[in-house]
């Protein structure tokens, strides 16, 4: 298994609390789609689509959308791609009969990788998103966020995902916790 | 007809540059969507599970009223709150209630937790400590800031609104915030 990130330090400044909880949380999250294949990977539960392949290739996307693409106004290419319907924006969650968890493992961990390079790069948490960011039907509605409330934002959408991941696994194989 | 509450501002509204406004207004959000996904459903859908998950709504939303007496009662403010729902016989009574609980009873001791949380949190520096953390429920470091304690809860909030998420859409089909 993955090795679990240290439970984040109970009386540190803002930044280090911030970043220990986002790295705890990715720590949770992608320890739910270790040891499973790829079959496991396309288990869902009740009358939800989610599945931990679509989560973990939904999680890599984010990271760099948020980190890569948003905050330092880079041109990465997205990640994932709906062969069927190139405008597809969930094509993280609409995968292939041929996509591996494998794939979707490894690309989370390159832009985890470059999402921290990147963020060390930023000296205050007041920088703000080189984009202006907003929901996806207008998506530049609330213009462009900070460092500080980009790195809470990340807390609470791993912390969700967990959640939704905590139940599909335990499904799979009774694993619980974190 | 159930009143449903609505949701505050959009967090990606809120002001990113106090990080008191900042925590506050994500933990309020979480609080919620968590009662969102609880409010407007049966006594019967409130108990819908996932096996092998016994976890329900029902549950989550006792839970998470004792989750929020026991940080801010208890420890942040060292105050002598027993638990309501849990004990030594049965350490998970939040995730266990009987027949005859109700989410209305639930809802409610939910709605009161968070409405001290909110008075003893006003105007508090992140900085400030907890005051009484049992010796048995220490963490590594002792004695949390009020700053760890509302990431924490926002985390908490969120993870639990995942499991949420699937028992709602599983009792009757909604999704979303």
């Amino acid at each position: 298994m993955t090795e679990p990130f240290p439970l984040p330090t109970v009386r540190s400044p803002e930044r280090q609390t911030l970043e220990e909880f986002l790295d705890y949380s990715r720590g949770v999250f992608i320890r739910k789609a270790d040891e499973i294949d790829d079959q496991q990977a396309r288990l869902r539960v009740g009358a939800s689509d989610l599945d931990l392949l679509g989560l973990v290739r939904h999680m890599a996307g984010v990271e760099r959308f948020w980190f890569s693409q948003a905050l330092d106004g880079s041109d990465d290419p997205d990640f994932w791609s709906n062969p069927n319907d190139p405008a597809d924006e969930d094509a993280d969650f609409h995968y292939g009969p041929g996509d591996t968890l494998a794939d979707a493992v490894a690309a989370w961990h390159s832009a985890v990788a470059d999402a921290r390079e990147r963020v060390s790069a930023h000296a205050s948490l007041d920088d703000v998103t080189a984009i202006d960011v907003g929901p996806p039907d207008n998506p530049a509605r609330y213009g462009p966020r900070s460092l500080r409330w980009l790195l809470v934002h990340m807390i609470e959408e791993y912390a969700r995902h967990c959640g939704h991941a905590d139940m599909l696994r335990e499904t799979i194989d009774g694993v619980v916790g974190d | 007809m159930t009143e449903i509450t609505q949701l505050p501002l959009d967090p990606e509204q809120l002001p990113a540059g106090d990080e008191a406004a900042l925590l506050l207004s994500f933990l309020e959000w979480y609080r919620v969507i968590l009662i969102r996904k609880a409010e407007g459903i049966s006594e019967a859908g409130s108990r819908v599970c996932l096996p092998p998950s016994e976890l329900t709504l029902l549950g989550l939303v006792r839970h998470m009223a004792e989750v929020e007496r026991s940080w801010f009662r208890r420890r942040f403010t060292a105050q002598d709150a027993p638990p309501l729902y849990y004990s030594d016989e049965d350490e998970d009574g939040d995730f266990h209630p009987t027949d005859t609980d109700t989410m209305t009873d639930a809802l409610a001791a939910l709605r009161a937790e968070i409405a001290y949380a909110q008075q003893v949190t006003a105007g508090v520096p992140m900085d400030a400590l907890a005051t009484a953390i049992p010796p048995t429920q220490r963490i590594a470091g002792w004695q949390p800031s009020l700053r760890w304690i509302l990431i924490h809860m926002i985390e908490e909030y969120a993870r639990h609104c995942g499991h949420a998420d699937l028992l709602r859409q599983a009792a009757d089909g909604s999704v979303g915030d």
